[in-house]
């Protein structure tokens, strides 16, 4: 599956954010886009996943596969989505965590149980279903974060700064683990950095569309 | 919802101000209304009572809440004092001062205890003029002692803990000690957050109805109960009158808020000063003297005026001079069954349906406004503002200016006399208070929750349920019952709009001191503090109950809101 998208504009009152901007993103390639921060990144990232603020004008398709997605409630978009910080939900498990995101295809607790068990196994969090998530450390919470979003199958990922929160040491691991996930699975994804060396690690295209609105930079 | 209740309110009570109300056969607008209510003798004593008690009132609650604050924030009392806050915010107004009645009245439990301590030989109660006085002292009393754990509410949610910390950490190293940091750092910031509610406190204390019909002065009384007297005159003409003097106390309460802004400057200038001359110790130290002793009190008088209504609700007999009763009976709860239970149920209904309306109208309200929330600050922040000061109209202009007009809109739409009409009138102010306690939680939820689990797949409706629900479980909760206390606690609404066919419990405490039986007065003041009180409990249990993980126990991590 490809992510598209297609002569994208983004302005709010007084200022363009982007303009006529357009990129692909083909299975299992990871394509960064850098920028500083205030630059319009996180506005990207909403109107992709239709979070859109009142007053933002936005337009351009977002095609995912053969499917436009940028008029259809967030939810049925596929578009998966790592933050800066996991983000678990603090009133659930571990293991509720992950089978809040279980697609609702699969019914009845023993599945979507079963689900949740085969990723944390991926994550090398096994039996670690009932923990509160506050008592992880932060390389199991951001690995399962990482799980989470797997497991409601997207058809494409948006990483909005995701690793900039960790220590060095855990960043190249919780890299490392995400890429390949992602690289294996064939997902699309957007990683959205001002990291020079996430660009690096990540292995593929990366552009800077407001490189010519910040000459210093 | 919230503006057509106010605005017909207030329009039916201007019109019959000028002089139009056809109903009496009245139709010369004019300004002849004015001058005969400018006329009446007591007017002036009665504005003035309400002026000074409701200021000084609502001062010297202020100055109660900031000392305990600076004393204890932080303290080992500090918990126990938060969690008693609440509760004590709860108590409906009516109750407290019944129950203040009973402790501090010359035939009171306090002036007993007197008696038996110190051995004097008395079978009649001193002729002291405790309550009732004619300069509204006790009435200040009652005001201060009920809004002083309000104001140290909204001081606690408007403390930012983490950055309060810094700020507190770094002004120590300066070489302050902790009540001089409260004093020249937190809360002059604080007291910026506060000046909305601060405003309300006024405006209730200046025309209230309650405390002053218990605790205040009679003859003259204050403002607002002259006004309820000539609204319930047999001579009609005296209700164009009063509806002449509800439209001039909206004067005087702007009158009573602009003095206080002033006074506020003066006093804040002052502090300043102090603080540059580096003298702010003395009054840091008065303000841990009183703050010591002024929680004492308001928790102490707090808590023994609701054991003393529990204690006459059971009593049998009880001469004078006796610090206990003789005997012990259920005879007041038997007697007065009937009206118990109806005014318990009518509370009850008219309260849940109107505090959970309110809170659903308030969430979706809420939801909407999040789902587009936006990062460019800026943007839709004015009217957003406006939106929240809309909310805070119905709690600054007195109740009484517009009942009466909106006793002749609900006659007219055939509303009055029922629970529909009464829901809709307590609606004007559960709306604001469920909306206010909101505001900050919603503002402070991290939106990333609610938008990671859109993008796993989850809809609007699953995404409330499973997400925004249980991580605002306690402000939600929160916010009903005061929803709930609101509705409770509402006097003058109940009155109006209900015609004396809807009795709630405030109603029947209200009626019943006037009349003078202790005991039935006893039960329904303690089922009326009983019922927020019990709301609040409620309120705090079900999080914990629906969602262990994350309301386990008050724990002092980060939580989310």
């Amino acid at each position: 599956m490809t992510l598209v998208l297609d002569r994208l504009s983004i302005a709010v009152p007084g200022k363009t954010l982007l303009a006529d901007f357009s990129l692909s993103v083909p299975g299992g390639e990871i394509v960064t886009i850098m920028g500083p921060s205030g630059s319009g990144k996180t506005m990207l990232l909403n109107y992709l996943t239709g979070h859109l603020p009142q007053g933002v004008r936005a337009e351009g398709s977002v095609r995912l596969g053969d499917r436009r997605i940028e008029n259809l409630p967030p939810e049925r978009r596929g578009l998966g989505m790592l933050f800066q910080d996991d983000l678990l939900f603090p009133h659930m498990s571990l293991g509720e965590n992950l089978m809040f995101a279980v697609p609702r295809t699969i019914k009845g607790r023993r599945d979507r149980r079963c689900c949740a068990d085969r990723a944390l196994s991926w994550a090398q969090l096994e039996g670690l279903f009932d923990r509160d998530v506050d008592t992880l450390s932060g390389g199991q919470r951001s690995r399962a974060a990482l799980m989470r979003a797997l497991l409601a199958e997207p058809s494409a990922m948006l990483l909005d700064e995701p690793f900039t929160a960790l220590d060095s040491n855990l960043k190249n691991e919780i890299r490392t683990f995400t890429f390949d996930h992602l690289k294996t699975r064939g997902i699309p994804t957007l990683l959205v950095t001002h990291d020079p060396t996430d660009a690096q690690a990540a292995g593929g295209p990366v552009l800077e569309p407001w490189k010519d609105y910040y000459p210093i930079n | 919802m919230l503006a057509g209740p106010l605005v017909a309110g207030l329009l039916g009570t201007l019109l019959p101000a000028l002089g139009y109300l056809p109903a009496i056969g009245a139709r010369e607008i004019g300004s002849t209304v004015f001058r005969e209510m400018l006329a009446e003798p007591g007017l002036a004593r009665a504005a003035w009572l309400s002026a000074t008690t409701g200021l000084i009132g609502a001062g010297l609650a202020l100055a109660v809440a900031m000392a305990i604050m600076a004393v204890f924030a932080g303290s080992r009392w500090w918990r126990a004092i938060r969690t008693a806050t609440p509760a004590f915010l709860a108590v409906p107004h009516a109750a407290l001062a019944i129950g203040l009645v009973f402790l501090i009245a010359p035939s009171g439990l306090l002036v007993r205890f007197a008696i038996a301590l110190s051995g004097i030989d008395r079978t009649v109660p001193p002729d002291w003029l405790i309550v009732n006085d004619s300069n509204g002292i006790a009435l200040i009393a009652g005001l201060a002692l009920r809004e002083a754990p309000f104001l140290l509410f909204t001081l606690i949610a408007a403390t930012h803990p983490f950055e309060t910390e810094r700020q507190f950490k770094i002004a120590r190293s300066l070489g302050y000690n902790a009540a001089e940091v409260w004093l020249s750092v937190l809360l002059p910031q604080l007291y910026r957050r506060i000046r909305l509610p601060v405003l309300i406190v006024i405006a209730y204390g200046v025309t209230n109805a309650e405390i002053a019909l218990v605790l205040g002065p009679t003859s003259p009384p204050t403002l607002t109960l002259l006004i309820l007297e000539w609204f319930r005159d047999p001579d009609v003409a005296r209700r164009l009158i009063g509806a002449a003097a509800a439209a001039m106390e909206i004067g005087l309460v702007v009158l009573c808020i602009f003095l206080w802004l002033v006074i506020e400057r003066i006093l804040t200038s002052w502090r300043q000063k102090l603080v540059n001359a580096g003298r702010v110790r003395p009054l840091a130290v008065i303000a841990t003297w009183s703050g010591r002793s002024a929680a004492g009190l308001v928790y102490a008088l707090g808590l023994l005026a609701m054991s003393v209504l529990m204690l006459w609700s059971v009593t049998g007999r009880w001469r004078f001079p006796d610090p206990w009763p003789d005997s012990l009976s259920l005879a007041a709860w038997v007697r007065s069954g009937d009206e118990v239970s109806t005014a318990l149920g009518t509370t009850l209904g008219i309260g849940l349906i109107a505090s959970v309306l309110a809170l659903v109208l308030a969430v979706l309200a809420f939801e909407n406004r999040n789902a587009r929330r936006g990062v460019p600050r800026n943007l839709g922040r004015k009217t957003q503002n406006l939106g929240i000061a809309a909310l805070y109209i119905p709690l600054l202009i007195p109740q009484i200016s517009f009942i009466f007009g909106l006793q002749i809109a609900m006659i007219r739409s055939g509303l009055d006399g029922r629970w529909a009409g009464v829901i809709l009138s307590h609606l004007v102010f559960v709306i604001p208070y469920t909306a206010l306690i909101l505001i900050d939680p919603y503002r402070k939820l991290d939106p990333r929750f609610a938008r990671t689990a859109r993008s796993l797949g989850h809809g609007p409706w699953s995404v409330f349920l499973h997400v925004n629900l249980p991580l605002l479980a306690r402000p939600l909760a929160f916010a009903w019952a005061i929803g709930f206390s609101v509705s409770c606690a509402q006097y003058l609404t109940t009155l109006f709009v209900g015609q004396g066919r809807v009795m709630t419990l405030s109603l029947e405490a209200l009626a019943l001191m006037g009349g003078g039986d202790r005991r039935q007065t006893a039960v329904m003041a303690l089922l009326l503090a009983l019922l927020p009180v019990a709301s609040f409990g409620l309120a705090a249990a079900i999080p914990r109950l629906a969602w262990p993980r994350l309301y386990r126990r008050q724990s002092v991590r980060t939580r989310p809101t």
